[in-house]
């Protein structure tokens, strides 16, 4: 005869993951602290997006005086706001000009743009605003790209007359705004 | 017990079938109830479970299967009509009247359900289970989740293990 021991502190990794699939963002986190076996359903849940309900959107917003590291993230859910520290980014300098599945699509004061995960602070570099096919390099005596012209013009016509802009005023003209998708055949994300 | 109607049984008598908790205690309650399991659905569709034979069930013991019955019970008229679409605002109200009352139970109980109802394949049992341990969860420290859910007292490694990820996480738990 078998008998079921234990209790939540050792239960199978579907369970786990069936109750974290409920939560909301800020208690998945804290899920994760509780033991090990906690933290690697916290994990998996994580990586393979398996939340049954979508989340509550959060607010992002960063502020001067809080400085050029820290975003303030406010749960709608809970009604308080947290502050997130983003060591490895001046995030207080940067463009917000999409976000979804938790990734902000952000454009720097060079107009280069990166996807930043708030909560873990990874940042993934997207291809230069210079593939862009309007958008050439202007470049400085020391062959240093100092300024972008942006071109206006689409497959079948001219828009109106070509812009110079300053590496870091091309982004208020550049972007409007940046969607990112998720493939599921493919397992990745794409951004447009 | 009020019999469901099930289209089960052709004179009004619904097709009973016997569980067999792993404590040796037998349950005899109908086919249609005993069917909100998936697994156990394959068995009885085989025709199994009726007369003295029995379905034993190893891993249920008999407080967990009697509490598992119950739901099942309570919730098989509606499962019958393939998710109640004609069920009316009162019966909705009652059957989520008692399901908020049947999860107000102590959380090594929750426990013994929610693994019964992932071996018996129980789906709506597991989600009502499942969405009562978030409940308990939510708005927690990780030292209050562990004394919610009956965990026993951290050693000194898994401590430590609390305190890296609580540090790289900091701003969850200011």
């Amino acid at each position: 005869m078998e008998i079921v021991a234990g209790g939540f502190s050792d239960a199978p990794q579907e369970i786990l993951t069936d109750i974290f699939a409920l939560l909301e963002f800020p208690d998945l986190v804290r899920v994760g602290s509780v033991c090990s076996s906690w933290n690697s359903a916290y994990t998996s849940i994580c990586s393979f997006g398996q939340y049954k309900c979508s989340q509550a959107p959060c607010l992002i917003y960063t502020s001067e005086s809080a400085g050029d590291h820290v975003a303030f993230l406010y749960s709608l859910v809970e009604k308080r706001s947290y502050k997130l520290t983003l060591p490895d980014l001046h995030i207080q300098r940067r463009y917000l000009i999409g976000s979804s599945h938790g990734w902000l699509v952000t454009a720097d004061d060079r107009s280069e743009m990166h996807l930043v995960n708030p909560v873990t602070s990874e940042q993934i570099s997207l291809p230069s605003v210079i593939t862009i096919e309007q958008v050439t390099p202007i470049l400085d005596e020391a062959g240093a790209i100092c300024r972008y012209r942006f071109s206006r013009h689409t497959a079948e016509a001219i828009m109106g007359p070509s812009s110079t802009y300053s590496l870091s005023a091309s982004r208020d003209h550049l972007f409007h705004k940046a969607l990112l998708f998720y493939d599921t055949s493919a397992g990745s994300y794409f951004v447009m | 017990m009020a019999a469901p109607e099930s289209g089960d049984g052709n004179n009004g008598a619904a097709r009973m079938v016997t569980l067999i908790s792993s404590d040796n205690t037998r349950f005899e309650v109908e086919a249609a109830a005993a069917s909100l399991s998936q697994t156990l659905q394959l068995t009885i569709l085989d025709g199994g479970g009726g007369g003295g034979d029995g379905i034993p069930l190893p891993n249920v013991d008999s407080a967990t299967l009697s509490k598992v019955l119950e739901y099942c019970i309570k919730h098989a008229p509606a499962a019958a009509n393939g998710g109640a679409p004609n069920a009316t605002a009162v019966d909705r109200a009652e059957l989520e009247r008692f399901d908020n009352e049947f999860v107000n139970i102590d959380q090594s109980v929750l426990y013994s359900l929610i693994m019964a109802a992932h071996n018996l394949e129980i789906e709506g049992l597991q989600s009502l289970v499942a969405k009562k341990v978030a409940d308990m969860i939510k708005g927690k420290s990780p030292m209050e989740i562990r004394r919610t859910l009956g965990f026993p007292d951290p050693t000194p490694e898994e401590q430590a293990e609390m305190n890296a990820h609580m540090l790289e996480y900091g701003w969850a738990y200011e």
